[in-house]
């Protein structure tokens, strides 16, 4: 009862709370709403770290413990949370603190080197990719290299201004029409879904393979 | 016919290595090249140029490091704009790992305009709550503490900005969707007027919003950075990654020319060049 039964019933209670909520423009509608999303959420949000925490640290543990393929990567993630976890609650997190020089002087360039390799990957792959095969892939081609142009000032330049000016209308006119078409389909989807979460037709948030 | 063959099949590490040498020459030549302004980032401009002093502007840090070089300059060159035109600044970050990428824009721009903690801006950092929701019923209950573990209840800043209801505009600066979570509940739910900074590749998804109104401005990737920067009159960062950014998407072109030259001259074969494409 309490796996199944307790999280469904919670689920369609509050679902039902907050979408009256939105529609009643009282204040006592509103200062639950208050309530609510100033005062109980933030709790809930710490419960949150606790179970990421907890699982984070089972799941690397399980993998030491089995010497699993890659398990010493394992430990310097555990290593690596609880010394700044330590660092940070022992040493302070205000600018100019060791949690803040670690962060920014290891985290933040190995984040920005990681993203930044795509750039060579996308390069490799738009001169495999973009070939003039069928029709459809011609279109494709055309508008990658105007985008492409358009997004940089050396395109216009090289353009008179007018790689820019195509850039915008594609953004604007073909790329919206579709982009509204997908919208729509996605928003009616999503009312979907969340109707049959309301209502427990759709189960696999609680896990199990339900 | 050797040329031609080579063109169709370019080893990977060549386009890495030309791209990588590209970029490093980009870095090193100062081109100064005229830009032109985008209506999204003009209309954006505008609206927080049309702000009365004293008005009220969120900020809010939706990216973390990964993201920083597209977006850290578009934060700054907003930031700018609103501390020139003394427009109160109230800075919020919805992702942890971007909390402290908020703070330091904050204090820099700060330092470079005189604006006093507290009372001109404030940044208040990350809290575990829904904080947009948390910022539409009241920021003083949703961040207690500022980012520097002050009290907020006695800000002179909170004097006349109880919640959303009493910001002008919030600007979501985001390499994830943040900016619909801030369309749906901070426009949506409370009124208040919404603008976005995204990365380059996300800013397609936003165009729908911008034509309804829903998104008052959008700045789009570093050359929207560039952009700001340049009607704001203070060309930085956003500015000097202009010419690498050029030298690159120069290279990508002449490479995919190259290659559908040589497609074209083998007469359409089938070549190794789409068994190579799932390794790059």
């Amino acid at each position: 009862m309490f796996r199944r039964q307790l999280p469904l019933a919670l689920c369609f209670v509050f679902a039902v709370i907050f979408l009256v909520q939105s529609f009643v423009n009282k204040p006592w509608s509103t200062e639950f709403a208050s309530k609510m999303f100033t005062e109980i959420t933030p709790v809930m949000g710490t419960f949150a770290i606790a179970i990421g925490i907890s699982t984070f640290v089972n799941y690397h543990m399980a993998k030491m413990r089995r010497k699993v393929e890659g398990w010493r990567y394992s430990t310097v993630a555990l290593v690596a949370m609880f010394a700044m976890g330590a660092i940070g609650i022992f040493g302070g997190i205000d600018t100019g603190s060791l949690s803040e020089k670690l962060f920014l002087s290891v985290f933040s360039p190995m984040q920005g080197a990681m993203f930044s390799l795509l750039a060579f990957f996308m390069a490799s792959a738009a001169y495999r990719a973009f070939r003039a095969r069928t029709f459809e892939a011609t279109l494709l081609l055309l508008a990658g290299v105007i985008v492409m142009l358009g997004r940089v000032p050396i395109g216009d330049y090289l353009t008179g201004g007018s790689a820019s000016v195509v850039t915008e209308w594609l953004l604007k006119v073909p790329n919206m029409a579709s982009k509204r078409a997908i919208l729509l389909g996605v928003s009616l989807g999503m009312v979907a879904t969340s109707l049959k979460i309301m209502v427990g037709i759709e189960r696999s948030w609680l896990g199990g393979g339900d | 016919m050797g040329f031609i063959r080579w063109c169709l099949n370019v080893d990977r590490r060549v386009i890495y290595l030309l791209l990588a040498a590209t970029i490093g020459l980009g870095m090193c030549v100062d081109w100064k090249m005229t830009m032109s302004i985008s209506p999204p980032v003009r209309s954006l401009y505008d609206h927080i140029d049309k702000l009365k002093e004293g008005s009220t502007v969120v900020l809010s840090v939706d990216y973390d490091p990964g993201s920083e070089a597209e977006l850290q300059p578009m934060l700054m060159a907003v930031l700018r704009h609103c501390m020139k035109k003394k427009i109160k600044v109230i800075g919020v970050a919805n992702v942890m790992t971007g909390t402290s990428l908020g703070a330091d824009a904050f204090k820099a721009v700060a330092k470079e305009y005189n604006a006093k903690d507290e009372e001109d801006y404030v940044y208040l950092g990350f809290v575990y709550a829904p904080i947009i929701l948390g910022l539409g019923e009241d920021i003083v209950a949703t961040f207690p503490l500022d980012f520097a573990q002050k009290p907020t209840k006695d800000m002179p800043i909170f004097k006349k900005v109880k919640n959303l209801k009493d910001v002008s505009l919030a600007i979501s600066f985001a390499s994830n969707a943040m900016p619909d979570a801030w369309i749906m509940q901070a426009y949506t739910r409370y009124g208040c007027r919404v603008a976005a900074g995204v990365t380059a590749v996300q800013a397609a998804e936003y165009y729908p919003n911008l034509d309804t109104g829903q998104l008052v401005g959008l700045i789009n990737g570093l050359k929207g950075a560039a952009e700001y920067e340049t009607l704001v009159n203070k060309p930085e960062r956003a500015m000097r990654g202009m010419n690498p950014q050029s030298a690159a998407h120069v290279v990508i072109i002449a490479f995919i020319v190259l290659g559908n030259i040589a497609y074209f001259v083998t007469g359409r074969k089938k070549t190794g060049g789409a068994a190579q494409s799932a390794g790059h």
